[in-house]
């Protein structure tokens, strides 16, 4: 036995050391700040605004600064990797930056940016590829019946966008819904307490679900401002002999009884990784919970998105279920 | 997508070859030379005891009896010889035996619990430390499980997270992480039949009712090439065969559930045989409805309840054959209404049916076939705002083998086994009346493998091994090559090398909050198959009877993890390869134990120093290797037990161990506002993922068993703490970034629980 005794002895203090060099240690973690890119070209739209702000230490209170002073271009770039045109960028007097002479944006084209931030000495870069433009073939039905069916559908040709299905994401916004206030609580006896009420004579009535969370459970009313889908495959969806999509929208996505406009935007592969990457940050659904994975950005040199998408919209009208009361301002139609 | 290998014709021939080799290379055996063989059981039940030491006393010779309770002892010279067998928790029995020159003998052999004597356990004439001590193989005595204080349940996987080398996720979570693996790397099977999501109460506690168990196996490592298909560790489970001499049975009530057994003997046209049935229900309803009508609070369920079933019969055809059929079911459903508008129901559960037959062809060649089958279904449905939504998930995986093991010589053990079958697993998701998805893998499989036992003399002994698998879905075939060597220093010291291959065809989609919705996918075409070698050496001392000092240092490697893309939000339309990441890791540990089974006071203590690391080269988020929230460096588990006497039993379960990885990110910035999402999009920016360590884990259980008989009937009383100092425990950190600045929001473990059973035995 004593002839195994060092070897295994070594062995054990090998695999010890190993062990405790290698794990356990938290990493230093110095603040490093960094420029914020906030762009989304829209296909057949002027270009657009660009914000740049900074990232702040995590626990810092957080109020958007705007980084003065940068040079910055988007370019549109040819088939070749060569810029065809050239759009400096000069700041607004509110902070973001603003073409200086307006350009629409060109569905299934590639954008390149750059930024030159004062006292940063590489240039931040991004690029990104515009879905091609697309249509509303079948306009929603209008008016609508809230819960009649899955939800009403609206038809879309097809945007497009290379080397992969198209991937859509579809936003749904109440154009008037009811206003809410602060207001005491007279359910209960304790002093101070207070509770959402509608501020009378101001927009439609929310949908009874909402209803529900808004005046039973406190939430707070600016969450129902505007209803987005996660992202969604073209393949999702079967297109019909005209190759067009039917993009169902379900009712949880509708907050509000009234008028509501439906977007759905195309977008492009920077936003995809980037929404995806962003979404499992707060919600993790596979991962570990406190497992924050960095999020994925096409900015070089600094963080955010340079994005493109192309749009398509459509309105219609949200009426009571059978059986349900007239929403106050229903007769308004 | 990458072509399918190339037929597998060669493979094949080389376990082939090797299987004949192996054969040729046992050595022969003499002419002349007895063999002893039979099988071991309880005297008062009848069942067959898996892992009793047979000995023939005065000489090397040794054995252990195998799952289905037998042992063979061959290549004996002739002459008289004392069989001495012993079981922790038994009575050693001895048995004069005389074997004339080439006689086969069949002895088998009934121990009596020494609880019916009321002598003290003393073990003697153990075999020898070979025979007892495997590789990676953790022995856990099943009495144990239900006299430690638990959470609301005794449960068999949530003791063995007391293990050196097994983790949990937390408190809620009865997962097991062995040796730096995911769940899914450690195969379970009950009775032969793999089990695909041995959850309930959302993964809380695990399927297998206590009460029906017999035994368990468990490989933390390097395990055998009997079993395949898991990268990592096996916890094979054997239900009770029950009670072959009288009638009896159990009532518990017990604070989330009661159970109720009865078992038997059986005699069919004058064959005998024995049968056993235990079912388990929660009894949570009334607390549930109370709470939800005090609290209205509508995310408590109007609807949850869990069963299980554990059905065995066993008839013995002759004294040679058996015959058995053992069958579990399980389900959980719950009902949350949210409001009148909003609602979810969850039912999932699993089923599985054993068909074994047992036959000692020969005092040297044990046989077994065993067909079997497993179900397992998920169905959540919901209604939110009159959207509705649900995806359904079923696996059913069919299969048939045999298994022989052989010893026709005292330096040589040979088994052999061809395993064959059916995994279809299917998938749909449907949302607003619009199916999403729609995925089926209906995938034939098939394995076969040998292993040779030499013993090579002066205490070494040399295990070989070689496993095909076969696996239909991009038409896979790989090899578990597997070699161990092993030298004994006396009885009571051993050294163990071991190292191998494993592969993996199948992967997990798993929230570690909630098991509910666990979907297992499959490698196919473009997706190959994980693998990962393993490498433990191990040294087992015995310091006296009963009392073990074990110590493994193993150093592992995980490759071409295929695993669902976490931030996928919908794969339809994708290839199937294109919704896999590909991953790797590797992890290393020391273990020690020091165990004790029996004396008035016994438990054991174990530590574990132990690292783990994964990466995904290909994604961006977790291209760098980053310990996962399993990985810590240091486990302390204490666990005792003190007879007090008169009945009452003490115990004591204490835990320490290094905090959980987590993410502290080191900066911040917001979006400005995008027209076409709903509210700010906050990002978060970190150096590393993991970076930084929640605080110590630790938490002290204490529990007090009282046996006695009340009205004639046996009865047991268990009060129990959980975390008795109540240490509030961190889960995990939550940024909470709908306040600014933000909050780190602490997600606790649980709190002081205390937990009272009453057990009723007539």
């Amino acid at each position: 036995m004593r002839r195994l005794l060092p070897p295994l002895a070594g062995a054990l203090a090998l695999a010890a050391a190993a062990l405790v060099g290698g794990c356990d240690s938290s990493v230093d973690d110095p603040f490093e700040e960094q420029t914020v890119v906030t762009a989304i070209l829209i296909a057949n739209e002027p270009l657009p605004a660009i914000t740049l702000t900074k990232t702040v230490p995590f626990l810092d209170f957080y109020a958007p600064q705007y980084v003065a002073g940068a040079t910055m271009t988007v370019e549109l770039v040819g088939a070749d990797g060569t810029p065809e045109a050239r759009y400096p960028y000069v700041q607004s007097p509110d902070g973001p930056y603003v073409p200086a002479v307006p350009a629409p944006v060109l569905g299934g084209r590639r954008y390149r940016l750059e930024v030159v931030v004062p006292g940063n000495p590489e240039a931040i870069t991004a690029e990104t590829v515009i879905p091609t433009g697309f249509q509303v073939g079948t306009p929603l039905p209008d008016p609508v019946t809230y819960q009649e069916g899955d939800g009403p559908e609206l038809r879309v040709t097809q945007s497009q966008f290379p080397g992969r299905q198209s991937i859509y994401l579809f936003t749904i916004k109440p154009l008037d819904p009811q206003e809410y206030e602060r207001a005491e609580d007279t359910s209960t006896e304790e002093a101070g307490d207070s509770v959402w009420v509608a501020v009378p004579g101001t927009g439609y009535e929310p949908v009874p679900l909402v209803a529900d969370l808004i005046f039973d459970r406190d939430v707070d009313p600016e969450s129902f401002i505007v209803g987005n889908s996660p992202l969604i495959n073209a393949g999702s969806y079967t297109p019909d002999g005209a190759g067009t999509l039917g993009i169902r929208v379900p009712w949880l996505a509708v907050y509000y009884y009234g008028p509501l406009e439906v977007t759905l935007t195309a977008v492009d592969d920077a936003l995809v990784d980037f929404f995806q990457s962003q979404a499992i940050q707060t919600i993790p659904p596979t991962i570990s919970p406190g497992e924050i994975p960095n999020v994925v950005s096409n900015v070089q040199n600094g963080v955010g998105v340079f994005g493109g998408v192309a749009r398509v919209r459509d309105t219609t009208f949200v009426q009571p279920e059978a059986g349900r009361p007239a929403p106050a301002r229903l007769g308004r139609r | 997508m990458r072509p399918p290998p190339a037929p597998a014709r060669r493979p094949l021939r080389a376990l082939g070859a090797l299987f004949v080799l192996a054969l040729l290379a046992a050595p022969a055996a003499h002419a002349q030379s007895a063999a002893l063989s039979g099988i071991v059981r309880d005297s008062t039940t009848g069942e067959t005891l898996i892992g009793a030491n047979v000995v023939l006393a005065g000489t090397t010779r040794g054995s252990a009896t195998n799952t289905g309770g037998f042992y063979s002892l061959a290549g004996l010279d002739a002459g008289a010889y004392t069989l001495t067998v012993s079981f922790l928790g038994y009575v050693t029995a001895s048995v004069p035996v005389t074997l004339a020159p080439g006689e086969e003998r069949q002895v088998d052999v009934q121990l009596v619990p020494a609880a019916v004597t009321g002598e003290e356990v003393v073990v003697e004439a153990e075999a020898s430390i070979q025979e007892q001590a495997q590789v990676g193989l953790q022995t856990l005595p099943i009495r144990l499980v239900p006299q430690l204080p638990s959470v609301f349940e005794s449960d068999l996987l949530r003791t063995l997270q007391l293990l050196p080398g097994v983790k949990s996720s937390s408190d809620f979570s009865s997962k097991l992480y062995v040796r730096g693996g995911s769940p899914d790397q450690t195969l379970i099977p009950l009775d032969g039949t793999t089990v695909y999501n041995p959850t309930h109460f959302f993964g809380f506690f695990s399927t297998f009712n206590t009460e029906a168990i017999k035994d368990v196996r468990f490989y933390k490592g390097a395990y055998p090439v009997l079993y395949g298909g898991r990268l990592g560790a096996v916890v094979d489970i054997y239900n009770r065969e029950g009670n072959r001499n009288r009638t009896e049975g159990t009532v518990q009530v017990g604070l989330l559930a009661s159970r109720a057994g009865i078992e038997g003997p059986l005699n069919l046209g004058g064959r005998t045989g024995s049968y056993m049935l235990a079912v388990r229900r929660s009894t949570l309803e009334p607390l549930l409805a109370a709470l939800r009508e005090s609290l209205d609070d509508s995310a408590i369920p109007d609807r949850f309840y869990f069963y299980d079933v554990n059905a065995s019969v066993g008839v013995e055809l002759s004294p040679r054959d058996r015959l058995s059929i053992a069958g579990y079911a399980g389900r959980d459903a719950v009902t949350i209404p949210f409001s009148d508008q909003a609602t979810a129901d969850l039912d999932y559960g699993n089923a599985t049916l054993s068909l074994g037959y047992t036959r000692l062809l020969t005092p040297s060649l044990f046989s077994q076939a065993r067909a079997t089958g497993s179900y397992y279904f998920s169905y959540p449905v919901g209604d939110i705002g009159g959207t509705t939504f649900e995806r359904p998930n079923t696996i059913t995986d069919l299969s048939g083998r045999v298994d022989l093991e052989w010893t026709p010589t005292s330096r040589f053990e040979g088994r052999a086994g061809v395993w064959g079958g059916y995994f279809d697993t299917r998938l749909r998701q449907v949302f607003a009346g619009v199916e999403r998805l729609r995925f089926r893998a209906p995938v034939p499989y098939a394995s076969g493998y040998t292993q040779g036992v030499w013993s090579v003399g002066d205490g070494w002994r040399v295990t070989a091994g070689l496993r095909g698998e076969f696996f239909g879905a991009g038409m896979y075939f790989r090899l578990s090559p597997q070699l161990q060597f092993e030298r004994a220093f006396g009885d009571n010291v051993l050294l163990q090398l071991a190292g191998g291959r494993y592969n993996q065809f199948l992967s997990l989609i798993s929230n570690e909050a909630f098991s509910g919705f666990d979907v297992w996918v499959t490698a196919a075409d473009g997706v190959e198959p994980a693998y990962g070698d393993q490498l433990v050496l191990g040294l087992k001392t015995r310091l006296g009877a009963g009392v073990r000092l074990e110590t493994e240092v193993y150093g592992r490697t995980m490759r071409n993890l295929f695993e669902v893309r976490p931030e996928l939000q919908d794969p339809s339309g994708l290839d199937y390869a294109d919704i896999f990441r590909i991953g790797e890791g590797y992890a290393a540990g020391w273990e020690v134990l020091l165990q004790r089974d029996v004396g008035r006071v016994n438990g054991l203590l174990g530590y574990t120093l132990g690292m783990t690391r994964r990466r995904y080269p290909a994604d961006p988020s977790f291209s760098t290797y980053f310990p996962p929230k399993y990985d810590r460096l240091h486990d302390v588990t204490a666990v005792v037990g003190y007879e007090l006497g008169r009945g009452w039993t003490a115990n004591a379960t204490a835990v320490y161990a290094t905090g959980q990885a987590y993410t502290l990110p080191n900066a911040r910035y917001r979006l400005a506002p995008l027209e076409f999402i709903s509210g700010d999009v906050d990002v978060f920016i970190s150096r590393a993922l993991n970076n930084e360590r929640l605080p110590a884990y630790h938490r002290l259980d204490l529990g007090l068993t009282k046996v006695g008989r009340v009205f004639g009937v046996a009865y047991e009383l268990q009060l129990q703490g959980i975390n008795v100092y109540n240490r509030r425990n961190l889960w995990f950190i939550q940024p909470d970034f709908t306040v600014n600045p933000i909050e780190q929001v602490p997600v606790r473990q649980l709190p002081f629980l205390p937990n009272v059973s009453f057990q009723l035995r007539f």
